[in-house]
């Protein structure tokens, strides 16, 4: 995900941040009960994101088509009163697998770095 | 300068921003951007501010710049390889006799997937599809036109245009599928009829106005006519190819064969051909034995039995050029599989910029 500018965020943030997009992403699309729209997933993720840690809603689209052609996710066009057809996405049973995986390897990641940093601040 | 024409110039410059990447990500970044741009609208933001959120298109275009490069082989140094799908790197070690062959320029082709399946493309599926489409078009056309002093050829018509999208679509499908160049996955942005309307609604009405003023849908309509001669002319030259080069890579099967090839006459009844002891042609009837055939330089003659023997074929060298044909041939079906491939992509992707430019919003 892309950061603004406004305000400035520093760059372990971006790191983090760049780092842990696919897991966030896929996990907003895994935690919606039915297939997601683009905007609306964009919606939640920016309604939810910290403070200088928003991101252009734009630069979520080919982050979910790489998703979508690993197999990690699957759209399908719903059609839409209001105009043309809506491209909906929902996790794969991969993508699940795979969402395990990762949460386990942050989980594991994230308590490793909190020790570290309580030992350095003790 | 209103929504939609705000909307339009955005598209344009995204398009703009993107020069240089596929053409079928530029549609399909196209698509998502006016749909999500639509969706911000409805929802009551004013289009600066659903502008602002997406992102510039400089921005938005960055993005697919980056990804273009991730899935052609770039991967950062320092990505997180927990967050990795579990592809592994290839295991140490030399590489096998097939790989090593699949460098060599000329003999890769053999492993080359597009090679491959552009043969079989306008073999099978491109050939009947493109029969089946010429059918449909020229028999729904044709009534479409003789009715329509009595009005229903002009439902018809429209019927007519809606399904060559669809049938445009899912053409671009196979050829994605089989030739490998990628297509857009809908025909959209629906820029044009917003444009001469009011609001971002698509009812039936407006809808078919769109399919009838978007210029792919006549594109697609010359397409699908067009297409069935260019599909005859390159089914009859891979057919001919590939059966003419499968014929010489097979010619040592004929050594296989417990008897020679042989000219046997028939008292009364001319000639047969006999291989494998079996009879096959019944040739020149009623004809007596010519006496002075030759046959690679060399005259035959009729033993005891006045059977002639033909001499043995050259079969190692018919082989290699069995095989030499078919590396041309796929190198053709290669080629000519890129070229048409794109001329598809050409014809469904969006074109902003020349709808931006034509309501003057851009230069």
């Amino acid at each position: 995900m892309e950061n603004t500018t406004n305000p400035p965020i520093s760059p372990i943030a971006a790191a983090l941040g760049a780092g842990l997009t696919r897991l966030v992403v896929l996990a907003a699309v895994a935690r919606a009960n039915e297939p997601i729209h683009g905007y609306e997933l964009a919606r939640k993720l920016s309604a939810e994101s910290p403070e200088g840690m928003s991101f252009k809603q734009g630069t979520l689209y080919p982050l979910l088509r790489t998703m979508e052609r690993e197999g990690l996710i699957s759209s399908v066009l719903i059609p839409s009163s209001e105009g043309p057809a809506r491209k909906c996405f929902s996790v794969t049973p991969n993508g699940t697998a795979t969402l395990q995986q990762w949460t386990t390897s942050w989980q594991e990641t994230a308590l490793w770095v909190s020790g570290i940093l309580e030992k350095d601040n003790t | 300068m209103n929504a939609d024409q705000q909307l339009s110039r955005y598209l344009a410059e995204l398009q703009a921003a993107m020069t240089g990447l596929d053409a079928a990500t530029i549609h399909d970044a196209l698509v998502d951007a006016e749909n999500h741009l639509r969706s911000a609208l409805r929802s009551g933001l004013t289009i600066e501010k659903a502008i602002d959120d997406y992102g510039t298109p400089e921005e938005v275009a960055r993005a697919y710049f980056d990804e273009a490069q991730q899935t052609s082989g770039f991967r950062p140094e320092t990505g997180m390889s927990s967050l990795s799908t579990g592809e592994r790197p290839p295991a140490p070690g030399s590489p096998s006799l097939l790989k090593r062959l699949s460098t060599i320029p000329v003999i890769k082709i053999w492993g080359d997937s597009r090679a491959w399946g552009s043969a079989f493309y306008f073999l099978v599926p491109g050939f009947a599809f493109a029969l089946a489409s010429f059918i449909w078009v020229v028999t729904v056309g044709s009534l479409s036109i003789a009715t329509a002093p009595v009005l229903i050829g002009i439902p018809l018509f429209i019927f007519l245009m809606g399904s060559v999208r669809v049938i445009s679509l899912l053409q671009g499908k196979m050829v994605e599928l089989l030739i490998g160049i990628r297509m857009p996955h809908r025909m959209q942005p629906v820029v044009i009829p917003v444009l001469r309307g009011s609001g971002a609604e698509l009812n039936f009405w407006r809808r078919v106005r769109f399919w009838l003023t978007d210029i792919r849908s006549w594109l697609s309509l010359a397409y699908l006519l067009g297409n069935f001669f260019v599909a005859v002319i390159l089914f009859s030259i891979f057919m001919t190819l590939i059966a003419v080069a499968i014929s010489l890579i097979l010619a040592p099967l004929w050594e296989l064969a417990p008897t020679e090839l042989a000219l046997v006459p028939q008292v009364a009844e001319g000639f047969v051909v006999r291989i494998a002891g079996l009879d096959w042609i019944t040739v020149i009837p009623d004809a007596t034995l010519p006496t002075n055939i030759r046959i690679f330089g060399q005259q035959l003659t009729p033993d005891a039995n006045g059977v002639m023997r033909l001499p043995g074929i050259p079969s190692a060298g018919l082989s290699l050029l069995g095989i030499a044909l078919t590396t041309a041939t796929l190198w053709l079906a290669k080629g000519i599989g890129t070229v048409y491939g794109l001329a598809t992509q050409a014809i469904q992707v969006a074109r902003p910029q020349a709808i931006a430019r034509r309501y003057t919003f851009i230069d």
